[in-house]
Formats: C-alpha cells, sequence, structure tokens
C-alpha cells in the first residue's frame, strides 16, 4: 500500500494546477458582464458577430464613435467633419490623440486599416511586410468610391479608392452614392484603425495581450481561454478623464442557464440572452423585474420562403401562408418579452433616425379567411393536393416552439401539412445558400439604423437573399433610392417605402413574424451610464459605478 | 516487458493514422462550413476566404498538407479557424490541463472513498452484519444510478445557489472543484466500491487468507496486507477505462459549471466547424485514451503477478 503514497501524491499535485480564472476578478471599479460566445476575433477587420463588435467597443474608437443614449454617430477620433453639399465628400479633421503605447494616431492609420480590409491575401502590396485578412464584413465598406472594385479585384490601384489622407490631421473619403448612414459605419468595427507597425510586426497573432495595441477607451489585459477576457483602462485615451470604470471583465459562458446562474449568484452584473419562459416567472418578482430591461432591437425574426419550388412559386400561395399565421398569438405565448407582431421586415425603431413611417395596416396581417381564398384561388382548396412542406430551422428552444405554432397555424387554417426540420446552425445556413429547402427560419439584424439595411438584403442578386425571389420593380425602387442625396430624404423614404410594399403585398418571398427584442438583466443599483437602445450596443466608455451616498 | 511496450506502441500509432484519416474525412463531408454564417458574405469575399484558409484545394491535398504537418519534427497543429490569432496547441494546453485536473481529482476522490467503502461493506458481510453491506451498496445503486447532469444541476442549486457555499461556476480555484468533483465521483465511488466488494468476497474466503490469520496476523494486517492486494486486481482493470473516460468524459458537467476544459472546446469546435481544432481535439482525446489502455495494462501487470509470467 505505501507504493500508492507518492502516486497519489502526484496526483493531487496534477490536480491542483490548471486554475484558469481568479476569484477576485473585480479589481477597483470593474463591471463583470456576461458576453455568452466565447470570444471569436478581436482584430476590427474580422468581426462579424455582435458578441465581438462588444469588446471592440471597448477597445478601439473610430473616426466617430456612439452616443450612448441614442447611439448616434458623435465625434470620436474626428472632432469635427465637413460634409458637401452632394453628401458625396467628407472630410474628417481628428483631434489630438494617441495610441495605447504612446504613439500619435494620424490620418494615415485609417487609410492603412481600410486598406488592409480591401485586400484580400495573395494582393498585398509588393515588397512590404503587410498582413491582409478576409474580413466577414469587408463588404460594408463598398460604400466608399472604387472599393467594390478594388476588392474584388477589378482594379490594382488603391489611389482610386476613396479614402486620402491630406496630412496627419486630414482624413478625405468619397462615397460611391449617397449614404446617410455612413458616420454611423464608421462606428462599425470594421471602419477601426489599427497599429500598422504592431499589425506588422506580430502578424495574426497582433490582437494577443501581450502585443496589443489599441486606440479604445481601454485595452486588452487578459484573455483566459475559456473563460474569460478582461480589458483595463487605457492611460494614453484622449478623453481618459472621462472613463468610469477601471476595467471590464467579460464570461463567455454560452450556456444561457449557467449564465443566468452566475448573475443570481451575484458574480456577474450583467446577462443577456436568457430562456424568455423564464422571464414570465421573475415578471413577479420585484427586484429581478427591476433589473430586467428588454427594448426594442432593431432585428426581424422571419421566415424564408423558396419561390423556386411548387407550389411556392405561387405568389397566391406565399400570400396565404402569410395571412394564416397568427403573430400575435406567437409573441403572447412564446416569445414573451413584448415584441411586436411583424408586419413588414422594417422594425418601427429603425425610425430612429429617419422619420420612417411604419408599413402598418399595408402590411401582413392575420385574416385566415383571405388564406383560405387566395390558397383555393391558386388551385388548393382546403388544402387538397397540397404537397406536404418542410419548414426548417436551427436548433433552439424558441425556434423550434414557433415552428410548432406556425406548423399547427397552417393546419388548422389551411389544411396543409408541414414537416419539421430541425437542423444544426452551420448546416442551416449551407442549405439555406445551396437553396436546398422550402421554408426555412432566418433573421435578420440591421447594419446601421435605416431602413435600406433591411429591403437591400433582398434584392435579386443580393447575397442574402437565398429566397431566388427576382423583382425588378423592387430592385428599381431600392436602387433609385440609393441616388439620392441628403437634400431629398423625404423621396428616399418614399421610395423605401414603395419597396417593402412591394415586397411584402407584391413578392413576399417572406413571412416576416416578428421584430426582435433584447433582454438583459443589469443591476441597477450598481451601474449608470447604460441606457436601453435598439442595437444592445452600450459604449463602455460611459459606464461608471454608481456611489452610494 | 520490451516487446509488449514495442507492440503496443505501434498498434497506437496506426490505430491514430486511422482515427485521424476518419475524422478529417467525415467533418469534410458533413454539411456546413467554418465560415457559414447568417449574414453571408459576397462572393468575391467566399472565394478568398476559401483560398487564405486553402479550402479551395481537392480534398486530398488538405489531407496529405495536415498530415505532412503532424509527421514532423515539429509537429504543426495549424491555427484555429474561429480563432485564428491563437495556435490550436495553445487553445488546447490550458484547457486539457484543466480537463486532466479535474478527472484526476475525481479519481482521487473516488479511490479514496470507494475502496474503504466497498471494503466495510465486505467486510461487514463476511461478518454477517449485513445491514451495513446493504446500506453501503444501497448508496453505490443510487450512485450509479443518477447521472452526472442530474446530479451537477442539484448539487449547483442546494450548494452554490441556496446557500452559497461554493461558487457555482467557472475554473477559480479549490473550493470551485468541490461540486463538479461530487457531481463526477458518485459513479465512479459506487463503482469502485462495488467491485472492491466482490474481489474482497472473493478473496476472504480463500485458504491463503485464513493460513495469514493462522500465523497469527492481526485482523488489520489480514485485511488491508493480504485481502485487499488481492482484492484490487478487477478494480485495476477497470481504472484504465475509467482514467481515459474521466479525461474526456466530463463535457457534461463542464457545460453545467463552465468549466474551460476541453470537453466544452470541443463540442463548440464540431459545432462552429472549426476543422483544424476538431481534429487537434480528436487526435488529443485518442491518444489519451490509447495511453490510459496501455497504463492500465501496466498496472494490471504490477498487481497480479500471473498476468506478467502469461507475458
Amino acid at each position: 500500500m505505501r507504493a500508492f503514497i507518492p502516486f497519489v501524491c502526484l496526483l493531487l499535485v496534477v490536480a491542483s494546477c490548471g486554475f484558469t480564472g481568479e476569484a477576485g476578478d473585480r479589481k477597483g471599479d470593474c463591471l463583470v458582464m456576461n458576453n455568452l460566445a466565447e470570444p471569436s476575433q478581436i482584430d476590427p477587420a474580422l468581426i462579424s458577430v455582435v458578441e465581438d463588435q462588444r469588446i471592440n467597443l471597448a477597445l478601439f474608437e473610430g473616426l466617430t464613435s456612439y452616443d450612448p443614449h441614442t447611439l448616434k454617430p458623435i465625434p470620436g477620433v474626428a472632432e469635427r467633419w465637413e460634409i458637401s453639399d452632394d453628401g458625396l465628400r467628407i472630410r474628417f479633421f481628428l483631434r489630438e490623440c494617441h495610441w495605447s503605447q504612446g504613439d500619435q494616431l494620424v490620418a494615415e492609420d485609417f487609410v492603412y486599416a481600410w486598406r488592409r480590409v480591401l485586400t484580400v491575401p495573395g494582393r498585398e502590396e509588393k515588397g512590404k511586410q503587410s498582413y491582409a485578412v478576409v474580413g466577414a464584413y469587408s463588404d460594408a465598406m463598398y460604400c466608399l468610391k472604387g472599393a467594390k472594385d478594388f476588392h474584388q479585384g477589378r482594379e490594382d490601384d488603391f489611389g482610386s479608392v476613396g479614402v486620402r489622407a491630406l496630412d496627419a490631421k486630414t482624413l478625405e473619403v468619397e462615397l460611391a452614392s449617397p449614404t446617410p448612414w455612413f458616420l454611423e459605419l464608421l462606428c462599425f468595427p470594421t471602419f477601426m484603425p489599427v497599429h500598422r507597425a504592431t499589425v506588422e510586426r506580430h502578424r495574426e497573432y497582433w490582437t494577443r495581450p501581450e502585443n496589443f495595441v489599441g486606440n479604445g477607451a481601454f485595452v486588452l489585459a487578459k484573455r483566459r481561454i475559456g473563460d474569460s477576457l478582461t480589458v483595463a483602462r487605457n492611460a494614453h485615451y484622449w478623453d481618459a478623464d472621462q472613463v468610469g470604470l477601471d476595467g471590464i471583465v467579460y464570461y463567455s459562458t454560452d450556456q444561457i442557464d449557467t449564465a443566468l446562474d452566475q448573475y443570481l449568484a451575484e458574480e456577474t452584473d450583467w446577462v443577456r440572452g436568457f430562456n424568455p419562459k423564464k422571464v414570465r416567472a421573475w415578471r413577479k418578482d420585484p427586484q429581478l423585474s427591476r433589473a430586467l430591461q428588454a427594448p426594442e432591437y432593431l432585428g426581424t425574426y422571419f421566415y424564408r420562403l423558396n419561390v423556386r419550388v411548387p407550389p411556392l412559386d405561387d405568389l397566391r400561395v406565399r400570400l396565404a401562408l402569410n395571412y394564416a399565421v397568427d403573430r400575435a398569438a406567437i409573441t403572447e405565448h412564446l416569445t414573451g418579452l413584448g415584441e411586436e407582431p411583424a408586419r413588414g421586415i422594417v422594425p418601427p425603431c429603425a425610425a430612429a433616425f429617419v422619420p420612417w413611417q411604419d408599413i402598418g395596416d399595408e402590411g401582413i396581417s392575420f385574416d385566415p379567411e383571405r388564406a383560405r381564398a387566395l390558397l383555393a384561388d391558386a388551385g388548393f382548396a382546403a388544402g387538397k393536393n397540397f404537397p406536404s412542406l418542410t419548414l426548417a430551422y436551427n436548433t433552439d428552444v424558441k425556434n423550434k416552439a414557433i415552428a410548432e405554432a406556425v406548423q399547427q397555424m397552417w393546419r388548422e387554417h389551411l389544411g396543409i401539412r408541414v414537416e419539421l426540420h430541425n437542423r444544426e446552425k452551420r448546416v442551416h445556413m449551407a442549405l439555406e445558400r445551396a437553396g436546398d429547402y422550402q421554408v426555412s427560419r432566418g433573421s435578420w439584424v440591421g447594419d446601421y439604423t435605416d431602413p435600406t439595411t433591411f429591403l437591400e438584403f433582398l434584392m435579386s442578386d443580393a447575397t442574402n437573399n437565398r429566397t431566388g425571389w427576382v423583382d425588378a420593380e423592387y430592385d428599381r425602387l431600392v436602387a433609385d433610392s440609393r441616388r439620392l442625396g441628403p437634400a431629398k430624404q423625404a423621396q428616399r423614404l418614399e421610395l423605401l417605402q414603395k419597396a417593402e410594399r412591394r415586397l411584402i403585398r407584391g413578392g413576399a418571398p417572406i413571412i416576416p413574424l416578428f421584430y426582435f427584442r433584447t433582454p438583459y438583466l443589469l443591476r441597477p443599483e450598481r451601474f449608470e451610464g447604460i441606457h436601453p437602445n435598439s442595437r444592445d450596443l452600450h459604449p463602455p466608455k460611459y459606464i461608471r459605478k454608481k456611489r452610494r451616498s | 516487458m520490451a516487446g509488449f511496450l514495442t507492440r503496443r506502441l505501434i498498434h497506437s500509432v496506426l490505430t491514430l493514422f486511422v482515427v485521424i484519416t476518419i475524422s478529417f474525412f467525415m467533418q469534410r463531408l458533413a454539411p456546413g462550413g467554418p465560415f457559414d454564417r447568417e449574414r453571408d458574405v459576397p462572393e468575391a469575399v467566399r472565394v478568398a476566404e476559401a483560398k487564405a484558409w486553402r479550402l479551395d484545394e481537392p480534398l486530398f491535398v488538405q489531407y496529405s498538407d495536415y498530415l505532412g504537418g503532424l509527421i514532423s519534427f515539429t509537429p504543426d497543429l495549424k491555427r484555429s479557424m474561429t480563432r485564428p490569432d491563437y495556435r490550436v496547441v495553445e487553445l488546447m494546453i490550458p484547457r486539457l490541463k484543466v480537463s486532466l485536473s479535474l478527472g484526476f481529482a475525481v479519481l482521487i476522490f473516488s479511490l479514496l472513498v470507494g475502496i474503504p467503502l466497498g471494503a466495510a461493506a465486505a467486510l461487514a458481510a463476511h461478518n454477517r452484519a449485513g445491514g451495513y453491506d446493504h446500506l453501503a451498496m444501497g448508496v453505490a445503486v443510487v450512485g450509479i444510478s443518477v447521472p452526472s447532469f442530474v446530479l451537477g444541476p442539484l448539487l449547483k442549486w442546494v450548494f452554490a445557489l441556496e446557500l452559497g457555499w461554493f461558487p457555482e461556476s467557472r475554473w477559480t480555484g479549490l473550493s470551485s472543484m468541490v461540486l463538479p468533483v461530487l457531481a463526477l465521483s458518485a459513479l465512479y465511488i459506487a463503482t469502485i466500491a462495488r467491485l472492491t466488494r466482490s474481489g474482497m468476497m472473493e478473496v476472504l474466503s480463500e485458504d491463503w487468507i485464513r493460513s495469514a490469520r493462522a500465523k497469527g496476523l492481526s485482523e488489520v494486517q489480514v485485511v488491508f496486507k493480504h485481502a485487499l492486494r488481492g482484492a484490487l486486481v478487477p478494480l485495476v482493470s477497470y481504472l484504465g477505462p475509467a482514467m481515459a473516460s474521466l479525461a474526456v468524459g466530463s463535457v457534461v458537467i463542464e457545460r453545467v459549471f463552465n468549466i474551460p476544459g476541453l470537453g466544452n472546446e470541443f463540442v463548440d469546435a464540431a459545432f462552429n466547424r472549426d476543422y483544424t481544432m476538431v481534429m487537434g481535439t480528436v487526435l488529443v482525446y485518442s491518444s489519451l485514451l490509447i495511453v490510459m489502455n496501455i497504463l492500465s495494462d501496466l498496472g494490471l501487470a504490477w498487481v497480479d503477478p500471473r498476468l506478467r509470467l502469461r507475458r
């Protein structure tokens, strides 16, 4: 038996190593939040998911930055700017500011960063140590003059792209067409400056804590794989005096129930993405319901209809499927956060910056009579001879419940049979892109606060259309709206309104179900400077701890 | 002995090769890829992305490229596709440490509790004190039947959320180990106790135990020096596979307690179609299984001299 003793000692030693977190994460005025997924990309050129964008908001600052209340673009690195009358030429005047290791930030840093986004690997500058990447959001830059041609290899000269550093403090941008939301787009990670020397020295590893250089209110301090990411105050930030927190810890717990437990056990101050069913139970708990926020979100939950396969190639069938869905029942009983049933594709909160008129009664509604009439008209009275449909969704409790409800509604109101297909997320996306589906769950979240972001993706040649719906009239309306400058705002919105009507009533390649809300729990007694908004983005610069008086 | 080890090593390498090959092609045959997103990118970006990761080349070229990276003086598991600022190895090592320490802690705890429990039950039964035996074995049956994914959340609810004695998640220190180790140990304690008990029962009625007693040895010496050692043979042959499954099989508990172990990474990598990461984790897991099995064979030979002679 004595032989066991060293063995046990060895095991004890091994067992006690490998701790990845410290119990004392909260040092100073620190916010601990759950960010759901493990951070995927820190490099702003590569960011494509909102979890990474949240961290980006702390680490980088663009020419403009978000107003903490409204998310309207306010001066960031650029102190002020001048816009030409046609809205196509903008001159940015940069403030005196520095990178986190002390270097001065100059206009050329933006040119370098944007060039990097638009350069695919293999087409780097000759003789330079530049490191090219493929960013999932590089097409957001196509609003710059010449950017699309340069990015896709039809033009080799970067001089043709509409961005130039006139001097160290002046950046001139030229747009391909009027883009009223351009200043807002500049807050997006893709447009952030990067520190050239750091990127070129460390290449793909420049975003590690030991190499990182940024220009935001915080710097990357620590990264524990699978556990958390920590940012700390950036002493070189130009507005460092205004920064209220010493640091932020982002936990990566993608198990929503575990994330919720962490909040309930007071380990975290902020949690999102939980099961809506639980929310309804909480509404009764006074403390939790005070902490619960569920603001409207700039996103729409919908189903795509594959118009290339019969019987979905018939507009009457698509409309019938649309009219037979009782959206209010879904939002009331299944989603439960006070979501608004969708009438069109553009959520009402898209009106935050422009006077957008919601589609209202001209949109789609619940009308089983009309649905039955349309279906009969298409030759399937009471669902007779209607082939069995498949409805595909990516694995998720909520998606499943909604799909089952819709299945039931179509059976009850139209007499048609629907088979549900539950698929892994990546499989779902791949099959949808291949056009291998009949009805498929989708969602769209606006990239900026303008209806255009919700209408462009369904144009005939848009990659994200994926329904096979081709409509010259719709394309013309949206394309025409892009040609109108800032002076013709009303006319532009009118064209977009027509386009949405055309989409919903005259094409119906989608079944909009509801407009999202984003629930989160935040300890209201501890922090201030976090304001509910339609993008669920909260610039960390303005967050501060409440002082108990 | 040397011949046995060489043979096992050659077998292991072959096994690993087959595992790598099968997993490489299987994950590629599965629909969906690392760059399939809700918001799709323009075709030009898609092509450039595939090219940057060499996904546009024929599958066999990619396969031989991967294999070539592995078989070299500096084996290369490539960069992770979803976290390109880290190499697969760098992402796995901290997580492997966590998984292994969790596994070993469970193993030690289960042995420390399971063996005395089983031995005591056997002695009780042997001495016709059935009450304790029934109690111990009843507890064991419960341990075997309640799965860790039930026990885990239950323990968490009572001891972390209601009583607040232990942290409810993460891997931050000894106190954070308590609940996951308890949740995972139940099954192993129960199995070890049962194996020890049956091994002991068998041994206690052997002739050489009677002669040990006849020699005038104390009961303690009889039990610990003679009976227990004989009773450990079935236990050691169980420990090999058990250690392997402990090292790889705590995915559920890692999820419940948000422990940054390799199991969590494995599942995420598979769902995200992070090809390089999946290959890395598969490689580590299969190597672990193989090593643990070799170790358990060696352990068996150590405990039971008869097996040594047979080879």
